[in-house]
C-alpha cells in the first residue's frame, strides 16, 4: 500500500513541477574503478521520463532539461551490470558513476569499508557484483569463478571452498563481518551460508589475514550484504531458478529500503532439489532441501554514528548418494569395481534419506561505528548457533537417531579503530571469542570430536603509508588460544577426561603495491601465519565412515608455521586487453595431515586402514592466470586458468587433495539493444581439467580420474516488462553430457558427475 | 602465572554468558546401543562328541587395543550344528545384539566363507518372514582334513535374491558390512 502510495505522491509532484523550470542538466562520467578506465557507450535513462544520455569517447554523459523531483536512473554498459540509482534533483548535478567493467576481477577486488562511500551530491560510487548467473549454486561453486579457488566436494549438494589448495580449518569465511564458526574440520561439512544475502564476495587469497584472524593459512572469504541504496522507495529482486538436473526449484527475494530514520533489507530463498543424473544413471539420495533467510537494520545518526543489527537463518538438509554409504574396505572395493552404484533406482525421486545432514546456522550481530573526521571506531558483538546432524543407515531402525548431533554455539566481542593521518592509515584491533561445541546425547555412538571449549583473544594492527605510486602495509597480529577438551578416554571403563591447552600465535604480513607505469601495477605481499592445531587434529578418534579410514589425532602436534610470498601483476595492453597473472609459494613447517599407517586396525567390521594426524614440511606453488581480451566492439574472449603443486619434502612425494591444474575460456557476444531486449550476450564457457598428478601414495585408493572436458553454453538478456526490469538467462551446463570424475569429489569412488542440465533464470528488479 | 590469571578472567567473564546455554560438563557418557564388541560361534556334533567355541572379542571397539580371537580345530569330514551370537560386551551387564538381527531378518545376512585348503559346507537353518536365510543357525559339514582361513561377514541390506546369496555366496550380496572377521580354520 505504501509503495502505491509513495509512487501516487511521486506522480503529482512530478504533475506539479510540469509547469516549473525544467533547465536541470545532470552530467557526470561512467568509469571503471579498477583501471580508472572511462567507458564509452554507457547509457543513463531515467526512468520516470524516459530521458536518456550517452556516455563519448571520454566516458562523459549529459542530460538536459529535466524538471525538479525524485528520479531512478538505470545505467548500462556492455559487459556490466546494470546500475540502478536514486537522485532527487532540485537543481544541475554532476553524478560520477563507476561500473564493474567485468565482474570477474573480483580477485583484484581490494576490500573497501562501505563507509568510505561518499553521499555527497557530486558523487555516487556504485558497487555490486551480481551473482545472477549462479543462483540457486551453493557459496562454493560460485567461488569456482575465481581463479585458484577450487572446490573439495561429497556430491554436488555438499562443497566447500579450496584456496591455493588449502581448505577446511586453514581458510576463514567472514559472514557479514563474522567469522563464520561451523564445523569447518569435516570436508563434507559445506559452508552454511546463503549466497543471496551476499551482495558482493570477496575472496582474499593468502596472507593478508592480519585483521580477520590467525588461522588463514590458504584464505579468507568476505561475504557482504553491502550499503543499502539511497532510495526512499521500497526497492528489490526477486528471482526464480529451475535447473532440469535433479529437478532444482530454488526462488529468492531481497527487499531494501532507505528510510529517513533508518534502513533495512530483508532476503529469503528457498531451494527444493531431487536425485540428480549422471550420464547414465540417477544419483539415488542426492536431494537437497534449503531455506536461507536474513535481515537488517541500519540506524545512522547524523552521518557520524551507526547501529546495524544483522540476522541470518540459514537451513540445510541435503542428502548423500545412498551407493556411497559402506561398512568396511571390502565394501568399498566392491563399490569402486561396480558399474553403477549400488542402491541406484532407476527412476527420479525427491526422497531424502540417509545418508544425510540436517544444518540448521542463526547469526546475531550487531555493529556500532563512529565516524569523527580522522577516525573510525568500530565496535561488534556477535553470536552463532550451528547445529548439526548427520544421519547415517544405522540398523535397529535407528536411521532417524543422528550418528553425529553437534551443538556449536560462539561469541564474539570485536573493538577496532582506524585512525587517519595526512596520509597514512593505522588501523588496530582487539578482538575475542568463545566457542563452545557440545555432543548432544542420544546418538548412542562414540563422537568423532569431543566436547571442547574454546577461547580466543587477539590483538592487530596494521599500518598503511602511500607514496606517489606506491602503498607500503604492514601488520602484526597475536592470538591466545585456550582449548578445554573433553575426550573419552580409550581404556575401558570409559570415563570423561579433562584437558587442556594454551597456544600462543603471531602473524605478521607486509605488501607493496606499486604502480611501475601507468598501465602496469604490482602487487607483492609477504606473509608469515603461525596456526594451532584445531580440536579435530588433535582428537579425533574413531572410524571415519566416509573414507572407511580409522582416524586418530596427535595431542601432541606442535603449531604450524608458514610463510606466503605472492606476486601479483596487472596489466592493461590496451584498455581491450587486460593481463593479470599471480605467483605464490608457501612454506609450511610442521604441515599437519592426515598420515596413512603401514598397519592395518583390526576391528569386528574388518581391517581398516589407520590415519594419525602428523606433521611434516611441505611447499605449495603455483599460479593464477587471467585474460580478458575486447578483440571487436561485441566480442569478449576471457582466459583464467590455475596451476599449482604441493611437495611433502619429508616424503619426497606430492601432496594429496591438491586442486587439479584447470584452465577455463569463455568467449562471449554482446549486443546493447537488439530489438526490445537490452544486454543481450550469448557466452560459450569451456573447461578443461586436468588429471591430478599425485601419484604413488597410499593414502589414495583409487588412482586420480581422468581430466576431463566440460562445455556450458549460456545466453542473457535484459527486457522491461510490467514496467519492471526483468533479466533472463538460459544456461546449459555439461552440455556434452560428459561421464566424468573430479578428483577432489568424494563420490569419485562410487559414482559419475552430474550430467547435462537446462538452467532457467528469471530475475525481476522491482 | 600472573600472565596466565590475566586471560583467566576474561575466560570466566565469557565462560559467564556462554554456560547459561551451554552443559559441556555434565555429559552422560554414550551409550553405545549399537556396537558390536563380541562375536562367539558355538559349534556342536549332534551326538555332543565335539563342542567348541570360536570367539573375536574387541571390548574397546575400533582403534585402541587389538581384539582377542580364538579359533579352535575341528574335526574332519563332521557336521556340526552351529550357532552364533553377537554381544556388545563393553557395558555391564552385555547387550545381547543377537535378537536384533534375527527380529530386522530381511535386512541381514550372514555369510560364512572357507579358504584355503580347508572346505566347509553351510547349510542355513534360520529364515526371515519372505523366507530367505538370516544364518545364526547353520549345519557345517567340515572336509578333508587341511588348514585354510574361515571369513564370517554379516551384511546390512544385502540384495538376498541377487543370484547365489541364498546359498551363501557373498558375492552379489551387496548391502554394508556390519561385521567381517576372519578365523584361522584347521580340520584334523
Amino acid at each position: 500500500m505504501k509503495v502505491v502510495l509513495s509512487i501516487l505522491l511521486n506522480l503529482s509532484v512530478l504533475y506539479f513541477i510540469k509547469a516549473q523550470d525544467c533547465t536541470i542538466q545532470l552530467s557526470g562520467k561512467i568509469s571503471d574503478p579498477h583501471h580508472e578506465l572511462s567507458l564509452e557507450f554507457a547509457s543513463v535513462y531515467i526512468e520516470e521520463t524516459g530521458q536518456y544520455g550517452e556516455t563519448d569517447s571520454s566516458g562523459n554523459y549529459q542530460i538536459h532539461q529535466i524538471c525538479p523531483g525524485d528520479y531512478h536512473l538505470t545505467i548500462r554498459h556492455i559487459g556490466c551490470e546494470t546500475k540502478s540509482l536514486f537522485l532527487r534533483l532540485t537543481e544541475s548535478k554532476i553524478v560520477n558513476i563507476e561500473m564493474e567493467h567485468h565482474a570477474y576481477y573480483l580477485q583484484s577486488v581490494t576490500v573497501e569499508d562501505h563507509k568510505n562511500r561518499n553521499e555527497s551530491s557530486t558523487q555516487n560510487t556504485l558497487k555490486t557484483i551480481e551473482l545472477f548467473k549462479d543462483s540457486g549454486k551453493p557459496l562454493s561453486s560460485i567461488l569456482e569463478n575465481i581463479s585458484g579457488v577450487y572446490s573439495i566436494k561429497n556430491g554436488s549438494g555438499i562443497s566447500k571452498p579450496v584456496i591455493h589448495g588449502l581448505t577446511g580449518n586453514r581458510v576463514s569465511i567472514l559472514n557479514n563481518g563474522v567469522l563464520q564458526a561451523g564445523q569447518q574440520w569435516g570436508a563434507d561439512h559445506a559452508p552454511e551460508i546463503d549466497p543471496l544475502s551476499a551482495q558482493q564476495i570477496t575472496v582474499i587469497k593468502g596472507v593478508d589475514a592480519i585483521p580477520y584472524g590467525g588461522n588463514s593459512l590458504g584464505g579468507i572469504i568476505l561475504t557482504e550484504s553491502g550499503p543499502v541504496d539511497r532510495d526512499p522507495h521500497i526497492h528489490g529482486s526477486t528471482l526464480v531458478h529451475y535447473q532440469s538436473n535433479g529437478q532444482l526449484v530454488y526462488s529468492g527475494i531481497r527487499m531494501e529500503q532507505a528510510r529517513v530514520k533508518y534502513d533495512w533489507r530483508i532476503t529469503g530463498s528457498v531451494k527444493i532439489s531431487g536425485d540428480h543424473k549422471s550420464p547414465d544413471y540417477y544419483l539415488t539420495n542426492t536431494g537437497n532441501r534449503e531455506l536461507g533467510s536474513s535481515a537488517e537494520w541500519i540506524r545512522n545518526i547524523h552521518n557520524v554514528k551507526q547501529h546495524k543489527i544483522y540476522y541470518s537463518f540459514f537451513y540445510s538438509e541435503p542428502g548423500i548418494l545412498r551407493g556411497s554409504h559402506i561398512g568396511n574396505l571390502t565394501d568399498l572395493e566392491t563399490a569402486i569395481r561396480a558399474e553403477t552404484p549400488f542402491f541406484t533406482k532407476d527412476h527420479f525421486s525427491y526422497r531424502i534419506e540417509s545418508p544425510r545432514q540436517q544444518i540448521e546456522h542463526h547469526l546475531l550481530k550487531w555493529n556500532y561505528q563512529q565516524n569523527d573526521s580522522n577516525k573510525l571506531l568500530e565496535i561488534q558483538a556477535s553470536s552463532q548457533l550451528n547445529h548439526r546432524k548427520e544421519f547415517d543407515v544405522r540398523r535397529g531402525s535407528r536411521s532417524d537417531i543422528p550418528a553425529l548431533d553437534l551443538l556449536l554455539q560462539s561469541y564474539s566481542l570485536d573493538i577496532k579503530q582506524r585512525y587517519l593521518f595526512t596520509k597514512d592509515v593505522l588501523y588496530y584491533g582487539l578482538q575475542s571469542k568463545f566457542n563452545v561445541n557440545h555432543n548432544q546425547a542420544g546418538t548412542g555412538i562414540l563422537p568423532l570430536i569431543p566436547d571442547y571449549n574454546l577461547f580466543n583473544a587477539a590483538a592487530f594492527a596494521n599500518w598503511k603509508h602511500p607514496w606517489s605510486n606506491t602503498i607500503l602495509e604492514l601488520g602484526a597480529r597475536y592470538d591466545l588460544i585456550h582449548q578445554q577438551a573433553h575426550p573419552y578416554s580409550i581404556s575401558l571403563p570409559r570415563t570423561i577426561l579433562n584437558e587442556a591447552a594454551t597456544y600462543h600465535n603471531v602473524s605478521t604480513a607486509i605488501g607493496i603495491r606499486k604502480k611501475m607505469l601507468e598501465t602496469w601495477e604490482i602487487r607483492l605481499n609477504i606473509g608469515y601465519t603461525k596456526r594451532s592445531p584445531e580440536i579435530n587434529e588433535r582428537y579425533s578418534f574413531g572410524l571415519h565412515q566416509a573414507v572407511a579410514g580409522i582416524e586418530e589425532g596427535t595431542r601432541s602436534l606442535v603449531a604450524e608455521n608458514s610463510l606466503k610470498a605472492i606476486l601479483t601483476q596487472s596489466i592493461n595492453v590496451t584498455e581491450h586487453f587486460n593481463l593479470e597473472w599471480s605467483s605464490y609459494s608457501q612454506y609450511i613447517q610442521d604441515f599437519i595431515f592426515l598420515e596413512p599407517q603401514q598397519e592395518l586396525r583390526l576391528t569386528i567390521r574388518g581391517a581398516f586402514p589407520l590415519f594419525i594426524y602428523k606433521q611434516t614440511n611441505a611447499v605449495i606453488s603455483g599460479m593464477d592466470f587471467l585474460g580478458r581480451c575486447e578483440f571487436a566492439r561485441n566480442w569478449q574472449l576471457h582466459v583464467q586458468a590455475a596451476i599449482l603443486k604441493g611437495v611433502d619434502l619429508n616424503q619426497k612425494n606430492s601432496l594429496v587433495a591438491m586442486p587439479p591444474n584447470n584452465i577455463s575460456t569463455s568467449l562471449s557476444y554482446q549486443l546493447i539493444d537488439f530489438w526490445k531486449l537490452k544486454n543481450l550476450k550469448i557466452v560459450v564457457q569451456a573447461k578443461q581439467v586436468f588429471k591430478s598428478n599425485v601419484k604413488g601414495n597410499r593414502q589414495e585408493f583409487l588412482p586420480a580420474p581422468e581430466g576431463y572436458f566440460l562445455l556450458n553454453p549460456s545466453i542473457e538478456t535484459e527486457f522491461k516488462g510490467f514496467s519492471k526490469n526483468f533479466k533472463l538467462q538460459l544456461l546449459i551446463e555439461n552440455a556434452l553430457n560428459t561421464s566424468y570424475r573430479d578428483y577432489l569429489n568424494r563420490l569419485r569412488y562410487f559414482a559419475d558427475e552430474e550430467g547435462l542440465s537446462l538452467n532457467f533464470n528469471l530475475k525481476m528488479n522491482f | 602465572m600472573k600472565s596466565q590469571f590475566k586471560y583467566r578472567t576474561f575466560i570466566y567473564l565469557f565462560g559467564a554468558i556462554a554456560s547459561l546455554l551451554s552443559c559441556a560438563d555434565d555429559t552422560p557418557i554414550v551409550n553405545e546401543s549399537e556396537l558390536i564388541t563380541s562375536m562367539y560361534m558355538v559349534m556342536e556334533t549332534p551326538n555332543g562328541s565335539d563342542s567348541v567355541v570360536f570367539s573375536f572379542k574387541d571390548l574397546d571397539g575400533d582403534g585402541g587395543n587389538p581384539p582377542v580371537i580364538f579359533a579352535p580345530k575341528l574335526k574332519s569330514n563332521t557336521l556340526y550344528q552351529t550357532s552364533l551370537r553377537l554381544l556388545n560386551e563393553s557395558v555391564s551387564p552385555p547387550i545381547e545384539i543377537t535378537d536384533e538381527i534375527v527380529s530386522e531378518g530381511t535386512d541381514h545376512q550372514f555369510f560364512y566363507t572357507p579358504s584355503g585348503q580347508a572346505n566347509l559346507q553351510i547349510s542355513y537353518l534360520d529364515f526371515d518372514s519372505l523366507g530367505y536365510p538370516i544364518g545364526t543357525k547353520t549345519n557345517i559339514l567340515t572336509g578333508n582334513a587341511g588348514s585354510g582361513l574361515l571369513k564370517i561377514s554379516l551384511k546390512h541390506l544385502p540384495e538376498k535374491k541377487a543370484s547365489g546369496v541364498q546359498n551363501g555366496n557373498i558375492t552379489n550380496s551387496g548391502g554394508e558390512t556390519d561385521i567381517e572377521l576372519t578365523f584361522d580354520l584347521v580340520l584334523e
